[in-house]
């Protein structure tokens, strides 16, 4: 009885909270997304599934496709980027570690627009990279390098690498040293041991950075919107338009329903590899 | 017999430390042999500078009467026991058994005959297809010791081999490590903290103190002829009473002449091991050591009893051990007055150790 | 060998953080700049920063912004502590875990989205309240995670001690728990804090028509939508190290922050 009473109290609030402006929130768009679109842009409570056939439209699934496409090439290139920037960390004095750690993350908690904005600036026509490179004369012409899929990639490789190295460096410090040694005595070069015996035991470092950096690019909004143009739609740009330009939330909210399923199948994945590593690694 | 590994003048620093001081060594072929030491004596630090793990600042080392000092850890014709055991946690027991004989490039068939057959002497085979975290301390160990073994190497190295498992199965290893070397006939290098291990499996013992070698020998020859005042304290128990040599024993104060075998003079430290002391309740004839006290305090250790006496008015105290079978109801207890004597020829007279230990187990 | 890799290694974090920095320090260098032209330097001004100080809309949506921010940073910090403290004394729950780590990880529009069709449902006036309910939701998990952390290393048998030495539940909580985890309520404070005032999806979309809950993101928003302008370089200059002394308060205040 005493400890129900303390569990409420301590849980309450909080589990209220998110109760309340999460799970019914996110269960309310999911009902939305079998009625239809009312005349002036409400919801019209009449049961359908044409919402469904319409987000399964090659249309929009190519959109999807699109994103996924971008998404992946972000996530593959923050993970390149990330490990050996994670693996050189490791290699750093003690003291310096934490610093250097610091400095990667710092960015990451800042404004996320401004650090979009940054990439602007730097892409635009007369930009910092444009500039530089027609003043060594290397180009004579502007390079078109904003406004386009490559400048999202940019983008998203900029926003989330800092958080890829953070869970790549972690996974890398949970490494026993002594495995490392074991595999050069038993006769293995560094790459040999790089590959075999070092990578393996990060694997669970890189499928984290990996589905963060993936699930939050495919759902991303301001940095197609930004750096995109109008041109490149993704699929968090697509949501936004049913919501704000175009007043079909039950699309809207099925094509949320889509995105959040994509996020908990690859959620579920990676905590289905971090269970196995976890596994192994006690003791 | 041949010398396995020569170690000549070996030094390494840290930054300002000396972790290892000039240390010069030879290890037989076939032996066990073990570096003993507290902890930061340099004990580890030696065997990775064998390994190749450490380079040193100075000296030489030599396997085989080959110098291998600048050699890459894996181009050495010796394997290590890691003291976390290092068993790669991806893989299963059998790959971390084959790894080392993938990175010598054998032929497949060699490999899985030679996997096989050290998963089976090891009895492992049922446990082939598991992954290290699915086996017990004892298993882990058994297959950090296949995957050394199984790449016959010429020196096997042991880091603390058994300080990760419980006190009962440890007994049971160090006697199996024994059997397990005269099998394989190969050295064995152990380092370890545990005295009474090193003196369990080692056929010789080097005992390392900050960074030095202390003594080298067989264990009984350390145990019975300790040649420092640290040696004689780190291994066993042993009772000290301070004084000043003079020929034919020791001078201490409030218990005058005591006798023993003596070849220098100045201050000195009477030593003698609780199980050559016995208890007599009046002062014995001529010949023996007698030192008067009262009895301050009762061990019980199932096999034999510790009598702690306080001696020279409480200035020292000495530990005597009786055999459980000789105690008598009642024969000690606390309080009573009681003499501690011993033989001369029991006495060992050292000289303090140039820098004063604070390691080492009084009574 | 080694020793090249390690050389190659530290190009490879060098040029890693140069990609990090250049395009931050591009700004901060720009927004001295005196002329319009954005992207080409005419000369030192501090001119773009008056501007911004004697524009009433910037600083309307600068005090929204410090009004959102404040308030469900409080309210987080407070609801969070409790339910770390909750959840890390009671049995291991997975579905627990997923519920506190969602709002971490769903994206900004869902969460944005299914907010404001809940507020339209439950017929809620949209304004700075709105905002404020929201950015609770997410600030919460950011403090649970932080704490929960701190909780980790926390010997629990020190409950039992105080409880032992004859000390009331309650008492337990604020002289033996408090102190131990309050670096990482600061720290999950400080996080909130960051996190509010840099928040824009969530804000755009709950903050109803109208210009008057319009935050300093928004703002930010819709002044890069019209063009790149060296206001923006002054703002964005005034906001990131705003960001960067907030995070480096909150490292300092719980060390693991980060490293978790």
């Amino acid at each position: 009885m005493r400890n129900r009473l303390k569990s409420v109290i301590l849980l309450g609030p909080g589990l209220g909270w998110l109760a309340l402006l999460m799970v019914v929130p996110c269960g309310l768009i999911f009902t939305y997304s079998v009625f239809e679109r009312g005349v002036y842009g409400g919801i019209d409570y009449t049961f359908t599934l044409e919402n469904f056939r319409r987000a399964a439209d090659p249309l929009f699934l190519g959109i999807f496709l699109r994103s996924a496409k971008i998404a992946g090439l972000a996530t593959l290139i923050a993970i390149l980027i990330a490990y050996p920037a994670a693996f050189a960390i490791t290699r750093a004095p003690r003291d310096w570690q934490t610093a250097l750690l610091i400095l990667v993350i710092l960015p990451f908690w800042s404004n996320y627009l401004i650090r979009t904005y940054a990439w602007i600036v730097m892409l635009n026509r007369e930009g910092l990279i444009n500039n530089g490179l027609a003043g060594l004369g290397v180009i004579d012409e502007p390079l078109p390098l904003l406004y386009n899929s490559f400048a999202v990639v940019v983008g998203l490789v900029y926003n989330y690498t800092p958080f890829v190295v953070l869970a790549i460096y972690a996974s890398l410090n949970r490494i026993n040293r002594e495995t490392i040694e074991a595999s050069e005595d038993l006769g293995a070069s560094g790459w040999v041991t790089f590959w075999r015996v070092i990578v393996p035991q990060t694997v669970p470092g890189i499928a984290a950075g990996g589905v963060f950096v993936f699930v939050l690019s495919i759902g991303n909004f301001i940095t197609p919107d930004l750096l995109g143009g109008g041109r490149l739609q993704m699929v968090g740009n697509l949501i936004y338009d049913q919501f704000l330009s175009a007043r079909d939330w039950p699309f809207g909210a099925t094509l949320s329903m889509f995105l959040i399923a994509l996020m908990m199948i690859l959620l579920f994945a990676q905590a289905m590899v971090a269970r196995r590593a976890a596994g192994e690694g006690a003791g | 017999m041949t010398v396995s590994i020569e170690l000549r003048n070996i030094t390494k620093r840290f930054g300002s430390v000396t972790a290892v001081d000039d240390v010069s060594l030879e290890i037989r072929d076939n032996e066990i042999f073990a570096l003993l030491g507290p902890s930061g004596c340099g004990k580890t630090t030696l065997l990775r500078t064998l390994a190749g793990f450490e380079v040193p600042d100075g000296g030489q080392v030599l396997v085989g009467g080959q110098d291998v000092t600048g050699w890459r850890p894996r181009k050495r014709p010796l394997n290590m026991m890691f003291q976390s055991y290092a068993l790669f946690p991806h893989m299963t027991v059998e790959r971390n058994v084959a790894y080392g004989l993938e990175m010598e490039k054998r032929p497949r068939d060699e490999i899985r005959a030679r996997v096989a057959e050290a998963l089976d002497s090891a009895q492992l085979s049922r446990f082939a297809s598991r992954k290290p975290d699915q086996l017990s301390g004892g298993q882990r160990q058994r297959v950090a010791l296949a995957r050394a073994l199984v790449k016959r190497p010429k020196v096997l190295l042991l880091d603390e081999p058994l300080s990760a498992l419980d006190k009962k199965l440890r007994e049971e290893m160090q006697l199996e490590l024994k059997r397990l070397q005269s099998e394989v006939g190969i050295t064995f290098l152990v380092v370890t903290h545990d005295q009474e291990e090193a003196l369990v499996m080692a056929d010789r013992i080097a005992v390392l103190r900050d960074g030095r070698l202390a003594q080298v020998g067989p264990p009984q020859a350390l145990y019975e002829h300790p040649a420092t005042h640290f040696v004689a304290s780190f291994i066993g128990v042993m009772n000290f009473l301070e004084g000043t040599a003079v020929p034919g024993g020791v001078e201490v104060p409030g218990a005058g002449l005591l006798h023993g075998a003596c070849d220098f003079t100045g201050p000195a430290s009477m030593a003698v091991r609780p199980e050559r002391v016995s208890l007599a309740e009046v002062t014995p004839g001529e010949g023996l050591n007698a030192v008067p006290g009262q009895i301050a305090e009762l061990a019980y250790h199932g096999t034999d009893l510790s009598v702690h006496v306080d001696v020279l008015d409480g200035r020292a105290r000495m530990a005597a051990r009786v055999p459980a079978a000789q105690v008598d109801a009642g024969a000690f207890e606390i309080g009573r007055p009681v003499t501690c004597c011993w033989a001369p020829e029991h006495s060992r007279i050292l000289q303090p150790d140039a820098n004063e230990t604070l390691t080492g187990s009084r009574p | 060998m080694q020793r090249r890799m390690h050389t190659g290694l530290k190009l490879h974090l060098g040029l890693f953080f140069a990609f990090l920095y250049v395009p931050v320090l591009v700004l901060m260098v720009l927004s001295f700049n005196r002329a319009g032209l954005p992207t080409v330097w005419t000369g030192f001004s501090l001119d773009w920063y008056g501007k911004l100080f004697t524009a009433d809309p910037i600083i309307r949506a600068a005090r929204n912004t410090l009004v959102v921010a404040v308030a469900s940073t409080v309210l987080a910090t407070v609801i969070g502590t409790l339910l770390a403290v909750g959840v890390e004394t009671r049995r291991n729950s997975p579905f627990l875990d997923a519920i506190l780590f969602a709002p971490m990880i769903i994206p900004d529009i869902v969460l944005a989205i299914a907010l404001l069709s809940f507020y339209t449902a439950i017929s809620l006036t949209l304004g700075l309240h709105s905002i404020i309910l929201s950015h609770v939701v997410f600030n919460i998990a950011f403090v649970v995670a932080v704490v929960r952390t701190r909780m980790r290393h926390f010997d629990h048998s020190m409950l039992e001690a105080s409880a032992d030495l004859g000390a009331s539940e309650f008492t337990t909580f604020r002289r033996v728990l408090l102190p131990t985890i309050a670096p990482g309520v600061i720290a999950g404070a400080l996080l909130s804090f960051t996190l509010s005032v840099d928040e824009f999806i969530i804000a755009f979309f709950t903050a109803g028509a109208g210009q008057s809950s319009t935050t300093l993101p928004m703002q930010i928003y819709s002044m890069i939508r019209f063009g790149v302008t060296p206001e923006i370089n002054a703002m964005a200059t005034i906001v990131m190290l705003v960001s960067f002394t907030l995070v480096l308060l909150a490292q300092r205040a719980d060390r693991r922050v980060f490293t978790q």
